[in-house]
């Protein structure tokens, strides 16, 4: 009772942290996606080099993101974006990288080859059959590569409140550093809800996309 | 017209294609034929260049090919593959719509070819809307017949793509593309290891082997000389009776009506003459034909229990079983076997005896030159 107490009394509070929270998962993933899809595209064609890169974002994502920072802290100082929001964007854009590449490059080299064959003798070029072919066929599976970078990064982003960026996780550790049970609580459930919807409402888009286009595999089942 | 000059394809040192040169005239079929592995496909590939060759030179319409971008060359290039290869993320109508809006054709012009081409190919417009997951394997590939012919290519390459359709659909499909191509006049390129669709469709037919050209000749010439052993184990030691398929009836006629050799009869001749006429020519049977050449039935001596009363009206039977003059020859024997008698009447078009086709008629037909002809010019 006392957490729904304080919740409702600092109502405000949360939503401007949840703004924040949202906002700076936001911007990191724009980047990831802006990043990530392109560079998974490239890679589809070129199995090797594809699994060293994927390789190499394994390994970036099992860095601990605490880790992170202080790695970060001395380069971004250079241009005094060492404490901040910068660096928790970096942080989420990283690990973001992972699931968004890997899917493209799953998602664009398993489409059927006879389909990229058909596409190639009726004259598309490269471009043409990405856009009306590969990438459409790829949407579902690209996006479910989104949702779980989603996700995971909505929790990954209470760190931010570390160096100074706020978001929800600002909550979680007051509450810690000033032993107060309810402000943790309230931080943490207001995190997962979030991962929740965001969850949720990915996976509504995914849906409709694949409802719009039926794949044969779908339709025979 | 394509024209294939000298063409080899080299995979490090084993010879895909070696050294083909041979040319299809402008609205033919023809059929690359082979067992697999045979080069027949490889070579198809070269035209719209989705394989580079190692050398010689391929014309389309008497353009060299590496003088023009493939991605055009390819947009000119009807392109039908056996896995059908319709993109399930875009309807009936986009898929056909595709090359045409590669082209840049408004809305309206695509929209309406994509409704003309669902009538030539049978299918229901209203299917324009669904998703190719939602059609039957014979429909999916109608509507990649009909993708292929959106933007009115002069050429065709066409890689087995009735090879993975059930026998029944298949049928009606070949049926379906031989009437199409009468009227459209395409230039196909069609592989097929099938013999048996290879003489239904192609006007002519490549036998390729290892890479090379064996022999590349009408399907009447490559039945009755065969080039070689391996032409002639290919297509099969009952390629007399395949041949049936390739001759019309007409050509293989006897007996006009007052031919002494096999008699017909008029309708108000008397039994007794009729009989002795039919008994002087060792014939059991013979059209009765009217003043006007019309055929009016038939007269079965051993339908005639008493061999003489009245005139040959009173005894004739109906025509039940004759054969017309545009049937293949192999209709006209099966009749000829099923009837038991020596001869099958032949009524033309306008119901009048055109003659008789005879065991003797048939064998003077294949004896005769195979014909170098266009058998589909013929309509």
């Amino acid at each position: 009772m006392t957490v729904l107490a304080y919740a409702a009394a600092n109502i405000d509070l949360i939503l401007r942290l949840a703004g924040e929270h949202i906002l700076l998962v936001l911007v990191a993933l724009g980047a990831a996606i802006a990043t990530g899809v392109p560079l998974g595209i490239a890679l589809s064609a070129r199995p090797r080099l594809a699994a060293g890169v994927i390789g190499v974002l394994s390994v970036l994502t099992t860095v601990p993101s605490i880790a992170l920072f202080g790695l970060l802290l001395p380069v971004l100082a250079l241009i005094g974006q060492g404490i901040g929001p910068l660096p928790a964007i970096i942080a989420v854009f990283i690990y973001a990288q992972l699931p968004i590449v890997r899917n493209t490059v799953t998602a664009i080299a398993g489409v059927d080859g006879s389909l990229r064959d058909a596409a190639r003798g009726m004259g598309m070029t490269r471009r043409e059959r990405l856009r009306r072919v590969e990438l459409p066929l790829a949407l579902p599976v690209i996006l479910a590569g989104v949702r779980t970078a989603l996700v995971t990064n909505i929790g990954v982003m209470t760190i931010a409140t570390y160096v100074g960026a706020g978001g929800l996780g600002v909550l979680i550790s007051r509450g810690i550093s000033q032993s107060d049970p309810r402000q943790l609580v309230t931080g943490a459930v207001a995190v997962s809800l979030l991962a929740v919807l965001a969850d949720l409402g990915v996976l509504a888009l995914q849906r409709r996309l694949e409802r719009r286009a039926p794949s044969p595999a779908a339709a025979a089942g | 017209m394509i024209s294939f000059q000298n063409v080899t394809k080299r995979y490090g040192t084993t010879l895909a294609v070696d050294d083909v040169s041979f040319e299809i005239p402008a609205g033919e079929v023809c059929v690359l034929l082979g067992p697999s592995g045979c080069g027949k496909t490889t070579l198809m590939r070269m035209v719209n260049r989705l394989i580079p060759k190692s050398s010689g030179s391929i014309l389309v319409e008497g353009a060299d090919i590496d003088a023009l971008d493939p991605v055009q060359l390819r947009r000119r290039i009807g392109y039908v593959i056996q896995q059908i290869g319709l993109f399930p993320n875009m309807t009936v109508e986009d898929n056909i719509r595709v090359v045409p809006d590669l082209l840049g054709w408004s809305r309206e012009r695509g929209r309406d070819r994509a409704r003309e081409l669902m009538g030539l190919m049978a299918l229901d417009p209203g299917l324009l809307a669904r998703y190719p997951a939602e059609l039957s394997g014979g429909q999916q590939q109608r509507v990649g017949v009909a993708r292929a012919l959106a933007a009115d290519p002069p050429v065709l390459l066409m890689d087995e793509p009735f090879g993975a359709i059930d026998p029944v659909n298949r049928a009606a499909i070949q049926e379906e593309f031989l009437h199409l191509q009468r009227t459209l006049r395409k230039t196909v390129i069609f592989v097929s290891h099938d013999i048996d669709e290879a003489l239904l469709l192609g006007s002519r037919i490549a036998v390729m082997r290892a890479g090379r050209l064996v022999q590349c000749d009408t399907p009447d010439v490559l039945l009755s000389r065969p080039a070689d052993p391996f032409v002639a184990a290919f297509i099969g030691e009952d390629r007399v009776l395949r041949r049936l398929r390739l001759i019309p009836v007409a050509d293989a006629l006897q007996g006009e009506p007052g031919d002494r050799d096999i008699p017909s009869l008029g309708p108000d001749q008397d039994m007794a003459s009729a009989t002795a006429l039919l008994e002087g020519s060792g014939r059991e049977e013979a059209v009765v034909v009217g003043h006007d050449g019309r055929a009016l039935g038939l007269l079965r001596l051993e339908a005639v229990p008493d061999r003489g009363e009245g005139v040959v009206r009173d005894h004739m039977e109906p025509l039940l079983d004759a054969v017309r003059p545009d049937d293949d020859l192999r209709t006209a024997a099966s009749s000829l076997l099923m009837r038991g008698t020596d001869a099958v009447p032949c009524i033309d078009g306008s119901g009048r005896l055109a003659g008789y086709v005879t065991s003797r008629g048939i064998a003077g037909a294949l004896g005769r030159r195979p014909r170098r002809s266009v058998p589909m010019a013929a309509e």
